[in-house]
């Protein structure tokens, strides 16, 4: 059976990007999300295997979605996506619980990589 | 405030050494097995003292009670054997917290204690876990050259490391690793596992960023950095020492300089960045992003030195009601709090005359004389409350009172009558807040005569573009004959914010991007063209205001394009949506002060420089002249 990943992002650029290598994957994608808060709701809603989630994003940033997403569901597996220069934020979504986290620009590889990493790892 | 914490603090050090001296009783009793009683009595000692020390703050007095009473509560119920390593453990613990209770007592402050008594905590939580299998093991692990992000996967590393037990130390700590520091690409750990460490081996092997792993088994405390043994601190103490003052004055315009400094180090890094992100060079991404590192940790400190409690200003309000009732022969109590949150000084130096200025009107006309208030059926002295509250990531200042409030409706009869407003945005407004905004618009004054006290000068309208030009906001609400409230919401931290970017004509704006509902593209025909420059646009099966952001600037705008660039944001509570040319992304900037002419452009509230070295006017939407 196929993973379902919800991809968050507020650029449409990078959603199709993502989506992309995702279905080239063998991966479903179970929703996008344009926002924190869409995220935090289509997560509720759809219960994906996995998330991606941009880390800037309007309304509610990725890390604020991320620590919603991470009350409501323990287990949940959480991507943050960073562009270079972002890192003290992708340390902060590490301690908030975010799994792993892929760096802009990204190759098709290394997406794949870290997602197969995250589905695969108990922890 | 610091006269009670005396008071208390007095109390809390003779109890506490009462529970300590208990405890001593008991651990220097040669036997080791103990009676049930005395059992049951370090249990009861060490869970009172961690309870007072929280109450008094001190954090590290209470955790390191808490992890005492946490193992006599597993020897009570017979989880854990009280053997001599428990009583080591304890009497150890017990030495420090009594070092820590002298220290308090001496004057020093806890937090130095801290880095002296970590190994005791970690000792005694080693033991909670009731020494799972596994010796202590030693990790170290080797990143490759030219890893993105590096100190991040390191950062990711150690905590999934971290998750399969207990980490004694690693090299580089966790917080040099925050702070951008992994010499030579390696990280060690020593940790001592609580369960089998096989599917971490197998879960480090596939990480690609990392080149090598060696795990052998580690004596106990080989990676120990620089804690001394006790036996050497307790010396140190009683020798004759110079003790320099702890603190520095600074004047604050060198504080500002600092801060000009640090804002200008981070504007040019990001000039740095994107001159050379075409160069694609992991060496220079990472240095920079360790400077980054480093200039924001610096920055927050700074600002952090900047920052001054309400008190400064909640202070005053007795005293303004005092002497201002007085004058006016009304009876009135005041109630304060919130008074220790802080705020940058500039805030809360700027906050001064719009407090006093309503304060002034709450007491002048918004309460009511004392037998006026006693024919209504109100208590005979009035009530302001001046309340200041943490929201996320704002502080909210809320002044009210139980006076006669304002009339929402005669407001706007006055607003109406004043022909200042367009029909539109006067049929715009529904609520009773809506409506009272508008008392914050210059001349809606509903007190026919300016008195001498208030009125003069400072009206609300400057209250709001005060509090507007720091990237606060403004609310009234009022219920005509129970009172009015108004409140001021305030950005906690002034200088970064993130910003969305974009483009009217040839000009570089941004706006705070917490402000905005949503961004999104429209087609031509999904503008309704209402009248001379007003439209609307269709969004969620409702009718929304449209409005060209270029005509409130007076840039030339393309008409008849396919498609439009348009921003959702909340003007005094009706979504409205603004079209702008170009989105050009979104950036954390440093906002410098606007100086007029520009700052008097309504909607103008501060400037940034961005990386490219192109400035860029920082826009509030609420604040436009649509």
């Amino acid at each position: 059976m196929k993973h379902k990943i919800l991809v968050c992002d507020d650029a449409e650029f990078m959603r199709t990007l993502i989506k992309d290598v995702l279905v080239k994957g063998g991966y479903e994608i179970a929703g996008e999300a344009v926002n924190g808060l869409e995220a935090v709701e289509k997560y509720k809603a759809l219960k994906p295997d996995l998330v991606t989630m941009d880390i800037v994003m309007p309304i509610k940033s990725g890390i604020d979605a991320l620590k919603e997403i991470v009350a409501y569901d323990p287990k949940a597996k959480v991507v943050m996506c960073s562009a270079l220069g972002q890192e003290i934020l992708v340390m902060d979504a590490i301690e908030a619980g975010a799994k792993d986290f892929i760096v802009k620009p990204f190759t098709e590889e290394n997406v794949l990589e870290v997602i197969g990493k995250v589905l695969e790892s108990e922890f | 405030m610091s006269f009670d914490i005396e008071k208390y603090k007095r109390l809390f050090l003779t109890e506490s050494k009462e529970h300590l001296e208990n405890i001593t009783k008991i651990l220097d009793k040669s036997k080791l097995s103990l009676e049930e009683e005395e059992i049951n009595t370090l249990f009861r000692e060490a869970h009172s003292l961690k309870g007072m020390a929280a109450a008094m703050g001190y954090q590290h007095i209470s955790d390191l009670a808490h992890s005492m009473e946490n193992i006599m509560q597993e020897v009570r119920t017979g989880k854990q054997p009280f053997d001599e390593k428990v009583k080591d453990m304890l009497i150890s613990s017990n030495d420090t917290l009594w070092k820590m209770v002298e220290e308090i007592e001496a004057g020093k402050k806890e937090e130095v204690v801290r880095r002296e008594n970590e190994d005791d905590k970690k000792a005694t939580k080693v033991l909670q876990v009731n020494q799972m299998p596994g010796e202590p093991l030693l990790l170290e692990i080797s990143f490759a050259e030219n890893v993105p992000s590096v100190f991040a996967r390191a950062f990711l590393v150690y905590k999934n490391v971290e998750s399969f037990g207990i980490i004694n130390s690693s090299m580089p700590s966790i917080d040099d690793i925050k702070k951008g520091s992994l010499p030579e690409n390696t990280l060690k750990i020593e940790l001592i596992p609580s369960r089998p460490i096989d599917p971490l081996m197998t879960y480090l092997s596939k990480i690609r960023e990392i080149s090598s792993i060696n795990c052998v088994a580690a004596k106990p405390q080989e990676l120990k950095q620089s804690s001394q043994p006790y036996e050497e601190q307790k010396e140190q103490k009683t020798e004759d020492r110079l003790v320099l003052p702890q603190s520095v004055k600074v004047d604050i315009g060198f504080l500002d300089n600092f801060v000009n400094i640090t804002g200008e180090l981070l504007t040019i890094k990001s000039r740095i960045r994107e001159t050379t992100q075409h160069i694609q060079d992991i060496e220079i991404s990472n240095a920079l992003n360790q400077m980054e590192i480093l200039l924001k940790d610096m920055q927050e400190k700074v600002m952090r030195l900047r920052l001054m409690p309400l008190e400064m200003i909640f202070s005053r309000v007795p005293r303004w009601v005092r002497d201002i009732s007085k004058k006016l022969n009304k009876k009135i109590d005041v109630e304060i709090s919130g008074e220790l949150i802080e705020l940058d000084r500039a805030v809360v130096e700027a906050l001064f005359d719009p407090m006093l200025h309503i304060i002034r009107n709450s007491v002048d006309h918004g309460i009511e004389l004392p037998e006026e208030r006693e024919r209504l059926g109100k208590p005979p002295k009035g009530k302001i409350v001046v309340k200041a509250e943490k929201e996320r990531e704002n502080i909210v200042v809320t002044i009210s009172d139980d006076g006669k409030g304002i009339n929402a409706d005669r407001v706007y009869e006055k607003a109406k009558k004043s022909g200042k407003f367009s029909e539109e945005f006067l049929q715009s407004l529904k609520t009773r807040q809506d409506k009272l905004y508008l008392v914050a618009y210059p001349g809606i004054t509903t007190k026919e005569e300016v008195t001498d006290l208030s009125g003069r000068g400072v009206g609300l309208d400057v209250v709001k573009s005060t509090i507007e030009s720091f990237g606060g906001s403004f609310s009234i609400d009022s219920v005509e004959g129970e009172g009015t409230s108004i409140k001021l919401t305030l950005p906690s931290s002034i200088s970064i914010v993130n910003v969305l970017l974009f483009s009217l004509g040839e000009y570089l704006f941004g706006t705070p991007v917490d402000k905005i509902i949503r961004i999104l593209k429209v087609k031509k025909d999904e503008i309704e063209k209402l009248g001379e420059s007003s439209y609307a646009l269709l969004y969620n099966d409702e009718h929304i205001p449209l409005y060209f952001l270029h005509d409130s600037f007076k840039i030339s705008k393309a008409e008849n394009k396919n498609e439009y660039s348009v921003i959702l944001v909340p003007v005094k509570g009706v979504v409205t949506a603004v079209i702008v040319d170009e989105f050009k992304g979104h950036k954390e900037v440093y906002l410098r002060p606007l100086n007029p002419p520009l700052s008097f452009v309504p909607g103008f509230y501060s400037s940034t420089i961005l990386g490219d070295g192109n400035p860029a006017v920082i826009i509030d939407i609420q604040g436009v002249k649509f």
